[in-house]
């Protein structure tokens, strides 16, 4: 058993957690800024809805 | 030379977006009002992000091969591979502050229109390194000092940091004005940069629990090189993805700005639908 092994595996668990965390919330916001503003284009000036 | 580089044939024709231009990005080079044009942002930042994404991955890779393979300490045994993990989120934590503060100088001096975005976009990214360097130090500290937490001034002065990346982040959020907002956070930024110095000779003016700098120092590195290259490199693959995830938030914040530039025009034409997708202020 490794010594330690819980403080070093609790470490890279939370690391990954916050890391994936915050690339999952770009990518959230980079879909959710997308949709909006092709909606708003179809909806009103580019019938082609290109952003 | 037109340096044209591929990603490879087939995902060229799947994808004609890739294609490469180098001499694209060296004319923009030398053009330095180009940068300053969000649309070539967002063209540059579509054809870099998928070389961004895969460095990044192939760093950490690579960084976690060595973070495993690297040999034990004399003294921390195994744990100390929290450090490969530790130190390099320390150091980002540092970098995007200083990022931030040079957009904040753009922001202020030159009126650089992407400074505004890069401020905004680094912040939460800033903070959530920060939090990881606490956390993991914590961690780090346990089973180390006897204790997952002690005032002492490397600790304090970067729990600070996140103090200051967290009031950063509501001041964004505080003026609705995106303009006005981005004058004040600048300044805001530019005066908590006086905590960068602190933090990195905090081990140096002060008696600190917290050893001294191992790696910048003027004699050299005191780490073994078999511990030294995974550290280096952890430390690459944490910048490369901050630089991936700064370029991505830039963009998402270019596309928030159109958003609301947009809704602003049309309910100034009378589309009572954009009414919605405008701050309070302006609908009261």
């Amino acid at each position: 058993m490794m010594q330690h092994g819980g403080f070093i595996t609790a470490t890279f668990l939370v690391t990954g957690t916050v890391l994936a965390g915050m690339i999952a919330a770009v990518l959230i916001d980079y879909r959710v800024q997308r949709r909006t503003l092709r909606r708003l284009l179809l909806g009103h000036s580019d019938p082609r809805g290109r952003v | 030379m037109a340096g044209t580089f591929v990603a490879s044939r087939s995902r060229e024709r799947a994808n004609p977006g890739l294609q490469f231009d180098f001499e694209e990005i060296r004319d923009l080079k030398l053009n330095f009002t180009a940068y300053s044009n969000p649309g070539n942002f967002v063209r540059i930042a579509a054809k870099l992000l998928p070389w961004l994404w895969a460095s990044t991955a192939f760093a950490f890779v690579l960084g976690l091969l060595g973070t495993f393979a690297a040999p034990p300490d004399y003294q921390q045994g195994e744990t100390v591979r929290i450090m490969y993990i530790h130190v390099p989120a320390a150091w980002t934590a540092m970098l995007a502050y200083t990022f931030m503060a040079v957009s904040a100088l753009g922001s202020l001096v030159w009126r650089h229109p992407l400074s505004d975005a890069s401020q905004k976009a680094a912040a939460p990214l800033g903070a959530a390194f920060t939090f990881i360097c606490l956390a993991t130090g914590s961690l780090w500290g346990k089973p180390m000092w006897g204790a997952y937490w002690v005032w002492d001034a490397r600790l304090t002065s970067v729990l600070v940091l996140f103090l200051i990346y967290l009031g950063l982040i509501a001041l964004w959020q505080t003026i609705e004005d995106p303009n006005r907002a981005a004058r004040a956070v600048s300044i805001m930024t530019l005066v908590g940069f006086i905590n960068i110095p602190i933090v990195k000779f905090s081990v140096d003016w002060w008696n600190t629990l917290h050893q001294p700098a191992s790696v910048f120092r003027m004699e050299g590195s005191a780490i073994a090189g078999a511990m030294l290259w995974p550290l280096i490199v952890m430390a690459l693959a944490y910048t490369l993805l901050f630089v991936a995830l700064h370029v991505m938030a830039v963009r998402n914040e270019i596309m928030r700005r159109r958003v609301r530039r947009f809704a602003i025009t049309m309910a100034a034409e009378g589309e009572p639908a954009m009414a919605c997708m405008l701050p309070v202020e302006m609908t009261s």
